[in-house]
């Protein structure tokens, strides 16, 4: 196999001046405001996910101290307050954190590059989705500081109607987010249709792309049905139009119905492109072809049609009716069927292989773990006998922690650790980054675990007092919640001093087959000075490890698995 | 600015089926087609508005939605040249109208079920007080 | 093993000095053709986000015209008729002379396009000038969404009291602030009646709220078309488009056709039931 490799892919010595790359390309901040740089644009998205992430943790902490002891517990935050608190939580983590992430700060970075193309089909559009997020945020924030937000992220009808807080001024924002997602989906499905370079057949396309196809699927056909509730809820609010008011002769389940259709398909928003990441690092650091590719793949295809098939299990204690509760009860445990392939494929290629505990392994092995627990648990949630008695209490909540945080957020940090020297052109100190790693590991099921088992025994979710009863898992809880933030912060300071202390990187770090790893870290401005040549993503017996460069380089061996 | 401007109009335009690359990459749609769309979708405006005058009960809803789906084909096939286009934006499309259908067929159907229970509540309800402005006095809805 | 020929007319880094190089060819594609389907891929995906977020609404009618039917029957009685079905044709026509103008610039025949364009701005012009006579109509009666709703039956005759509804009909757009309040507020209360008094069924005021919402919504877009179809008809006088390039002239073109499209479904559903 003939790879093209520019002689600028080897890493100059410290002392030598860094190649032309997106980075240095031009400058100003003009040259970043007004990119059309879809690395640039992944970068600035980066930024500010990850601001969401730290203030939607700031929320968390707060709501976890408040909830140290039964009643009152930190000055200030009295029960209106807590009920802004998870609400703030919830909606920042979900709009402007969980659902933008991996697609937006990673993908985009990635995507392109991933195919073998110069850019996303529409970059103006894509710009245009950044600076809708950022939009949106800023109605967030308009938000929090007018009246704050008590309805929890759902909005439900009709307190979402009657609430003085600042309920119009925050789905403004998540109607804006909402077309920053639409526009990045639409903009990720004609790339990979279209600018597919020669060779790259679907069938060759990384899991990853197969992901993030199938995330923008469902971006495109769910978000706008979220844009119209909410356009609702604000004529609701603003005009009475009685739709969803019973006071008015309108119907409050309709609104569940609205909602939830986008809802449930964008919990897989978030957890197809974390899927995807995975199958990339753990095919990666076991050195070993994915096991199952053309399963992947489709089960990601899967994943993402089933979900458009089971909102109503959101709403089996609302008033839903009884024969639609046994039709999505039914279908709900479908979806598990493509979970588990995915689930199996990855433990079967780590059979055998050559594992490395490198940080991107170690959130990937959590994944697996955490994803595992977070899946299983649906299942006792899509059954309607246990349903009833979980519903709204801390069991949904660990829940829905396990696959989103467990999920999701460890996918994104592993892939953010694994894409990181490709990005920045730095290696960050290992033996951190995996301290930090199982920081996070720890510190999450300190939180969670508990939660499940006061779930079960009756702590509701949403409250702010509780029986003494609870108050040793409420206070466990609590304190893995600040190990946790203590992981996530060791995580964000080994990245942030990989800047001026880090090694600079290798093209290929890590030894992947995909495209991206066969440009320079950085990759330069049009991401590859030659076309690059399309083989098999996967073929990872054709790199070898070239300690003078610290990184791995083609072998000149042909790859033994070819689709 | 350079811009390759044409003002021929070469002899395939009279007819308007079948692929034609002479000019580009895109189906140059034919004049009588287009104008004989346009007529047809007349045609069967006038037989919509005519038929709503009869009394048709509960047929009324499906004819007028048959009617009005030949007049969306039409304009679909022709106008938005889906009979030359391309299939896979055809079938994307398409799916948009399946999942319109799932939407609103389970959530009609979860709707139906519970019907008896609003029915319930409608008939404990007293007569509704006036329905005016929130001006005045007796507005029933407590709206803040 | 994969010896896969490089992309067919292969960059280098500096792409963007291809000989026969369109000005509007951007530089992240190989050919126009290469752009131009991406563009419609492009837009058709835009139209089928469209379609789902006109699907709450259709499924916010398809509840209560089901469920509720008699609101429909005691409301459809407001709406004119003759203009829904004026509007129908100003709208098919604009159809037409919008696919009409998408093959004028296929053809590089710039004065038929402008032609069309412009056609298709004052056909879409007049739409919403009979819009606003309907609503204007309906808000001086009182005939607005249900928390609202002040309709008093004979008001027809003696004309409601507050004459300054008429030029509010676009504040009923969910994205007015505030704005929207006020001028329902000042309809006269004191001889209001209940619904059932004016012989109306007790939800009559929803089947308002969906009319607004599915014929404001749809009315927004129309003005965002035509904002659209003005921009195409500056740089169509510009002389931008041609056989090589007439990507966005039919990418509005679709946009405008799904807008068609919903009226086609809003009118019978709104105005043509018995």
């Amino acid at each position: 196999m003939a790879s093209v490799l520019d002689p600028s892919l080897s890493s100059p010595t410290p002392a030598e001046p860094r190649v032309d790359n997106y980075l240095t390309h031009t400058s100003g901040w003009k040259s970043w405001a007004f990119t059309l740089d879809h690395k640039r644009i992944g970068l600035m998205y980066l930024v500010g996910i990850s601001l969401s992430l730290l203030l939607g943790g700031i929320f968390a902490l707060l709501l976890r101290a408040e909830l140290f002891t039964p009643g009152p517990t930190i000055p200030g935050i009295t029960h209106d307050r807590y009920n802004q608190l998870f609400t703030l939580h919830g909606a920042v983590m979900t709009f402007l954190f969980i659902i933008p992430g991996i697609p937006a700060a990673l993908g985009n970075f990635v995507l392109p590059i991933m195919l073998g193309a110069k850019d996303v089909a529409f970059p103006r559009m894509n710009l245009g989705s950044f600076y809708l997020w950022v939009g949106g945020a800023i109605f967030f924030l308009v938000a929090l500081v007018t009246g704050g937000l008590d309805t929890g992220w759902t909005f439900y009808t009709p307190y979402s109607l009657t609430t003085n807080s600042s309920v119009i001024a925050a789905t403004m924002g998540v109607f804006i987010l909402g077309f920053s997602s639409i526009f990045t989906g639409l903009n990720f499905i004609v790339t990979i249709h279209t600018l597919r370079p020669a060779g790259m057949t679907w069938l060759r396309l990384p899991l990853f792309l197969w992901a993030a196809y199938s995330t923008s699927i469902i971006q495109v056909l769910a978000t706008p049905v979220l844009g119209i509730t909410l356009m609702l809820l604000i004529a609701e609010r603003m005009m009475k139009i009685g739709i969803f008011d019973p006071a008015l002769g309108g119907d409050p389940v309709l609104y569940q119905h609205f909602f939830w259709f986008y809802s449930h398909p964008a919990v897989y928003i978030m957890i197809l492109p974390a899927m995807g990441v995975i199958s990339e690092l753990i095919s990666t650091f076991s050195r070993k072809p994915i096991f199952g590719y053309t399963f992947i793949a489709f089960s990601s295809l899967a994943i993402a049609l089933l979900g458009f098939l089971v909102w109503g299990h959101h709403m089996f204690t609302s008033g839903q009716s009884q024969m639609s509760a046994i039709v999505f009860s039914s279908l709900t445990f479908s979806i598990s069927i493509p979970s588990a392939i995915k689930v199996f494929n990855w433990l079967a290629t780590m059979y055998k292989g050559s594992i490395s505990l490198a940080t991107p392994m170690c959130y990937a092995l959590s994944f697996i773990f955490l994803f595992t627990i977070g899946g299983l648990t649906g299942l006792f949630l899509g059954a309607l006998s246990t349903d009833v008695h979980l519903h709204d209490t801390y069991f949904i909540v660990a829940h829905f922690h396990y696959v989103m945080v467990g999920g999701t957020l460890m996918a994104f940090l592993g892939g953010l650790f694994y894409w990181w020297p490709k990005m920045i052109g730095k290696m960050y100190n290992e033996f951190w980054g995996q301290v930090g790693a199982w920081m996070v590991f720890g510190g999450f099921n300190l939180t969670f675990f508990p939660q499940f088992v006061m779930g079960a025994r009756g702590m509701p979710r949403r409250y702010y007092n509780y029986l003494p009863e609870f108050e040793f898992y409420h206070q466990v809880s609590t304190i893995g919640a600040f190990v946790l933030g203590l992981g996530l912060v060791i995580a964000l300071v080994v990245l942030l001093r990989s800047f001026k202390h880090g090694k600079p990187a290798p093209a290929n770090p890590w030894g992947a087959a995909t495209l991206e790893w066969q440009c320079s870290s950085p990759p330069p401005h049009d991401n590859f000075s030659h076309t690059p040549t399309v083989g098999d993503p996967y073929a990872l017996e054709a790199f070898d490890y070239d300690p003078k460069t610290g990184g791995y380089v083609p072998n000149g061996k042909p790859a033994l698995v070819t689709h | 600015m350079a811009t390759a401007t044409s003002t021929t109009t070469t002899p395939h335009d009279t007819h308007g089926h079948g692929d034609h690359h002479e000019h580009g990459f895109a189906h140059v749609i034919s004049i009588p087609i287009l104008l004989g769309t346009f007529a047809v979708l007349i045609a069967l405006t006038i037989f919509t508005v005519w038929t709503s005058t009869f009394p048709l009960g509960s047929w009324e809803i499906p004819i007028a939605m048959t009617i009005a789906s030949i007049k969306a084909i039409l304009v679909g096939l022709y106008f938005m040249h889906m009979k030359y286009d391309k299939p896979i934006n055809v079938l994307a499309f398409l799916s948009s109208v399946v999942f319109l259908a799932l939407f609103l067929g389970l959530t009609l159907g979860d709707a139906g079920e519970y019907q008896p229970e609003i029915e319930a509540y409608d008939s404990s309800q007293a007569p509704v007080p006036p329905v005016a402005a929130p001006a005045a006095p007796t507005e029933p809805t407590p709206t803040h | 093993m994969s010896a896969v020929a490089d992309a067919p007319g292969a960059v280098e880094a500096d792409h963007g000095h291809h000989d026969a190089h369109h000005p509007f060819q951007a530089h992240h594609f190989e050919t126009m053709e290469q752009q131009f389907d991406s563009g419609k891929l492009g837009i058709w995906l835009f139209l089928i986000t469209e379609v789902m977020f006109f699907s709450g609404l259709f499924c916010a009618y398809a509840i209560y015209r089901v469920y509720h039917p008699e609101i429909f029957v005691a409301g459809h009685h407001f709406l004119d008729k003759t203009l829904g079905a004026l509007n129908t044709i100003v709208l098919l026509f604009s159809s037409l002379t919008m696919a009409w103008g998408v093959r004028c610039a296929q053809l590089g025949q710039r004065v038929g396009l402008i032609v069309c364009l412009s056609l298709t701005l004052a056909c879409a012009g007049t739409f919403m000038v009979v819009k606003y006579f309907e609503y204007s109509h309906k808000i001086h009666l009182g005939l607005v969404p249900a928390g609202y709703f002040s309709y008093k039956p004979g008001d027809e005759a003696h004309g409601h009291g507050d004459e300054s509804h008429a030029d509010q009909h676009h504040s009923d757009k969910p994205e007015h602030t505030g704005a929207a309040k006020s001028e329902f507020e000042t309809a006269p209360a004191a001889t209001a009646v209940s619904a059932e008094e004016a012989d109306l069924p007790r939800r009559i005021g929803l089947f308002f709220s969906i009319y607004y919402c599915l014929t404001g919504l749809h009315g927004i877009h129309i003005v965002a078309g035509m904002i659209a179809i003005t921009w195409l008809l500056v740089r169509a006088i510009r002389g931008d488009f041609g056989p090589q390039y007439f990507g966005p002239v039919d990418y509005v073109g679709l946009y405008w056709h799904l807008v068609d499209l919903i009226w086609i479904y809003l009118f019978p559903l709104l105005y043509l039931i018995q």
